[in-house]
């Protein structure tokens, strides 16, 4: 199954091209600073499910965009936001995105349609890790299991996205 | 406008604030945060008053909260999380508006309010679980005092051009002229006024000012760290040896995100008070920023992470051994410049990340308590 990683700025309903160019540049640094082709490189994503991806994309990788993207602590995290939400739409049954604003961005909710903001959503955690291992990914997915088993009482469903780039694989699963 | 649309807009805007915030356009930022917040504002207090259900009203609230702290308004910002607070909000996210809270606190607590500090003196605020209001866990204040001290000692010898000294102590007339001096704490967070030199006049080094170009010299790239910002600090501190070192200091400044959420320092230039809020969290200041990432992508097969007590070895080879809590001993290199770092962690149980070079060999990439 391809990914096209253009797509998160291309008409994804709750998701500005502005909001959604910007997670695509971090993305795309990401990418190509761990040498991965634009035309097809394998996601390995396992969790929920166990699936291959290839990824594509436009490489407009250049010099003024690796500048501007010195932060790589800030574009891995703005990159794994774009392919856990890719990979939320491709591996879950919803549609929409929707955001609230946090200190440092946004948080992200995934919903069925346009009903009450944040009713019936499930909020979606996302972290990123530029180089690891798989067992550096699994910490990471136990370490936001723990910050959101207070929710459970109070039906906020939380899906867990850890994203690493340097293979790349992902964890994408509901919190159990 | 109905609440929907009013939410749109200010998310919409909010892209864009933070889209400028990225690319370094804070006052432009600082208005469209102001703009976006007044929808946010008025989404929320529409949820509220409709009784719209949660969790919509506590997140739109929380939303809000967010934009006003980045528009610098606390005061609006307070207010909020009040409401959001004495509703019934999920208590994850009541959880999230009491750490703005907190954080909302720690900017007033930045400020001076009558303190006064002189151009050789900064304040440093220390907020978090492990902090009362003017009562700290001592390990918490002490610890980032030592740190910070050797944060000034190592300035020094930097900028008057001396190579980086692996080992020995600092000289005397270095240690007389620049050694912190520190006020007795006041309640808020926690905060002190440091001192750089006592009161008595401060020697003069060729090529070099005195005390405040130190304390300017630590602010600025303080913040560049914060700000993720190493190519410029890079060029700033351009001897690799005293790079890593000061990267590796300024993390054990951090906040680690469980005692401590924030540290902030203050000084005043021209009359005008100056802050720089240290909020970027110990483990996301990372060790790749030191290490050669060839190397590391080269040896992703010799990573390994273990734990146990960290002791001297051999303090002339930057050698220092880890004992496991199974009796297995391993010994650990310690690159140039990270031995200020490790010394503080002798006798205690510590988590290393490293490359294992032979058998039982590692070199240090990362290293914090266990």
């Amino acid at each position: 199954m391809t990914i096209n990683i253009n797509d998160i700025y291309q008409g994804l309903p709750g998701l500005s091209t502005t909001s959604g160019k910007h997670l695509f540049e971090a993305c795309i640094v990401c990418l190509t600073r761990q040498n991965h082709n634009s035309n097809g490189t394998k996601l390995s994503v396992y969790g929920d499910k166990q699936i291959d991806f290839t990824l594509t994309w436009d490489n407009i990788f250049d010099e003024q965009l690796d500048r501007t993207w010195a932060d790589q602590f800030y574009a891995t995290e703005h990159g794994a936001v774009c392919l856990a939400i890719l990979l939320a739409l491709k591996l879950t049954d919803y549609t929409i995105i929707e955001k609230s604003a946090r200190k440092n961005g946004f948080d992200y909710w995934l919903g069925q349609k346009e009903d009450i903001l944040f009713q019936k959503k499930a909020r979606l955690e996302i972290s990123g890790i530029f180089s690891g291992t798989e067992k550096d990914v699994n910490a990471r997915y136990k370490v936001k299991v723990k910050q959101t088993n207070q929710s459970d009482t109070l039906n906020l469903t939380d899906y867990i996205g850890i994203v690493e780039f340097s293979k790349p694989i992902a964890n994408f699963g509901t919190k159990k | 406008m109905n609440l929907q649309d009013l939410h749109i807009k200010a998310i919409s805007i909010a892209d864009e604030a933070f889209i400028k915030k990225f690319n370094g356009k804070l006052d432009d930022a600082k208005l469209l945060f102001k703009k976006a917040f007044r929808f946010e504002k008025e989404a929320a207090l529409v949820a509220q008053k409709k009784n719209i259900g949660e969790p919509t009203i506590s997140v739109l609230l929380k939303s809000a909260v967010s934009l006003a702290i980045n528009a610098e308004e606390f005061r609006e910002g307070e207010k909020l999380i009040s409401i959001a607070l004495y509703g019934d909000p999920p208590f994850e996210i009541a959880e999230e508006l009491r750490n703005l809270l907190e954080e909302i606190y720690f900017q007033r607590h930045l400020q001076l309010k009558g303190v006064t500090l002189n151009p050789s003196e900064l304040q440093l605020v220390i907020a978090g679980r492990g902090i009362g209001y003017g009562m700290a866990k001592s390990v918490e204040v002490f610890d980032r005092i030592n740190i910070f001290e050797k944060i000034t000692l190592r300035t020094f010898e930097r900028k008057t051009g001396k190579p980086f000294r692996e080992k020995g102590n600092v000289a005397k007339e270095i240690k007389m002229n620049f050694q912190p001096y520190l006020s007795v704490p006041r309640a808020a967070s926690i905060a002190f006024t440091i001192r750089l030199g006592g009161n008595y006049e401060q020697l003069k080094f060729s090529g070099f000012e005195n005390s405040i170009e130190i304390i300017d010299d630590i602010v600025d790239n303080i913040s560049l760290v914060n700000q993720g910002d190493f190519i410029t600090l890079k060029e700033k501190i351009k001897d690799e040896v005293y790079f890593k070192n000061f990267v590796g200091l300024s993390k054990e400044l951090a906040p680690d995100g469980k005692e401590i959420n924030l540290v902030g320092l203050t000084i005043t230039r021209n009359g005008k008070e100056k802050n720089v809020q240290f909020t970027r969290m110990r483990n996301d200041i990372n060790s790749s920023v030191f290490i050669d990432e060839t190397e590391l992508n080269q040896n992703e097969n010799k990573r390994i992470d273990i734990a146990g007590r960290l002791s001297a070895a051999d303090e002339d080879k930057s050698n220092i051994r880890l004992t496991l809590d199974n009796g297995v001993k391993y010994s650990v290199t310690v690159p140039e410049g990270l031995g200020d770092i490790v010394k503080k962690y002798w006798g205690e149980q510590v988590k290393i990340s490293g490359i294992e070079i032979k058998n039982r060999v590692v070199k240090l990439l990362s290293l914090d308590p266990a």
